[in-house]
């Protein structure tokens, strides 16, 4: 979880964030890390999205509002992902080829998420919601399928994997919960550190997929 | 898979012919032309030349082919999905195929399909061979938004519901509804 503080406001820190984003999706997909291949993985629309918030998000934190809209008017128009630059997320952030990722300024999501298709996040016209204290918060670790729905405020713990097309509108605080159903029920608890190890571009079990193991 | 220009056109030629025969147009040589002007024609029609690509040690090409369907139409279909020929896309929008998944005949797709293999950690990982995705048999429909995700197989003629999301085996002739997916009735 990140935290607004005087060090995250340094633009070390977003080239670091873009850094780490950027070989996570490299050591999922099995290439080298080095800046090159970063530079090549840009091409893809999900990538350069990330790399489009990362910078919206310093633009919005040193008060350049209007600045960091146009930059996201920009993500939106090339890759469907509308990422709202207030949004607070982790490192290690990856968006796998489709775009339709909603996330709005009210949501925490931690390091290495993975949100493999058109996903919405939202707190919209529900009672007793007061926007300034309630917040969307997604752990570490989470998968969240395509189609999925996050309604209200939601906080789901480390691990958590949000099956296709899922509607959530509860919390679920046990870390590894597989998650699925409208409204989305438990479907089966996974150990976390099989979680940890398992690369979700691939579809498969590795020794390494975190960028936290890498540091 | 491998496959010549003279296949790769033949497939084509099925698409938009039985695209046609699905909205009840005309299906003359002139006719079956002006259909690739349609996104989900002409999308269809850049994956058959993505495969041939493929095959043909032009991997690069097939890349940059499949990023301009990715652009333009937001289609992805990976160059190594087994797709037969007649495959019609209605709406070019958010459709996703990965690798290691086969298509049967005369499959029609609507908007925002995912079908692949999990990105979900397995509980049961111990078979290397239950991490391949979806084989899915001939004559399918998939509604707007209904995903098929692992080791699954349908079997010929099933018809997949709006938003339903499929992650189990289904038989034949199914009628499939829900998250997740559970057979209503038969057809």
């Amino acid at each position: 979880m990140t935290s607004p503080s005087d060090r995250d406001r340094h633009f070390k820190h977003t080239w670091r964030m873009i850094c780490a984003d950027l070989s996570r999706r490299l050591i999922l997909e099995d290439r080298p890390t080095n800046l090159w291949y970063q530079l090549c993985i840009l091409s893809r629309p999900g990538a350069a999205a990330i790399l489009m918030f990362r910078l919206s998000h310093y633009f919005h934190d040193h008060g350049l509002r209007r600045l960091s809209k146009v930059i996201n008017i920009i993500m939106l128009c090339w890759s469907g992902d509308e990422i709202h630059p207030g949004a607070r997320i982790g490192p290690g952030l990856v968006l796998p080829d489709i775009g339709g990722v909603g996330i709005p300024a009210f949501a925490d999501i931690g390091c290495d998420c993975t949100f493999t298709g058109p996903a919405l996040l939202t707190i919209g016209g529900i009672e007793g919601i007061d926007l300034a204290r309630d917040r969307i918060v997604l752990g570490d670790h989470c998968v969240i399928g395509s189609g999925v729905r996050i309604v209200g405020a939601v906080t789901l713990a480390n691990g958590t994997q949000v099956k296709p097309n899922a509607v959530v509108i509860t919390s679920f605080l046990n870390a590894g919960t597989l998650l699925s159903g409208i409204p989305s029920r438990r479907r089966g608890t996974i150990p976390l550190e099989k979680i940890m190890r398992w690369n979700p571009i691939l579809g498969q079990s590795t020794s390494q997929t975190s960028v936290q193991s890498q540091n | 898979m491998h496959q010549d220009i003279r296949q790769t056109i033949r497939l084509i030629r099925e698409d938009i012919y039985f695209r046609c025969e699905y909205e009840h147009k005309p299906t003359g040589a002139m006719a079956l032309l002006k259909m690739l002007i349609q996104p989900g024609v002409f999308c269809v029609a850049l994956y058959r030349w993505q495969v041939f690509l493929d095959t043909h040690q032009l991997r690069p090409l097939a890349g940059i082919l499949k990023l301009f369907n990715l652009f333009a139409f937001g289609v992805s279909i990976d160059s190594r999905a087994i797709i037969s020929g007649g495959l019609v896309i209605i709406h070019a929008n958010s459709i996703y195929i990965s690798d290691r998944v086969q298509i049967g005949a005369r499959c029609i797709l609507f908007h925002q399909n995912w079908i692949g293999y999990s990105p979900f950690a397995q509980e049961n990982t111990s078979d290397p061979d239950g991490l391949n995705g979806p084989i899915i048999g001939a004559n399918i429909i998939f509604g707007a938004g209904a995903c098929a995700v692992g080791p699954i197989v349908l079997g010929d003629g099933c018809k997949v519901g709006v938003n339903a999301s499929v992650d189990s085996s289904f038989p034949a002739g199914a009628v499939l509804f829900g998250v997740p997916a559970r057979q209503i009735s038969k057809s």
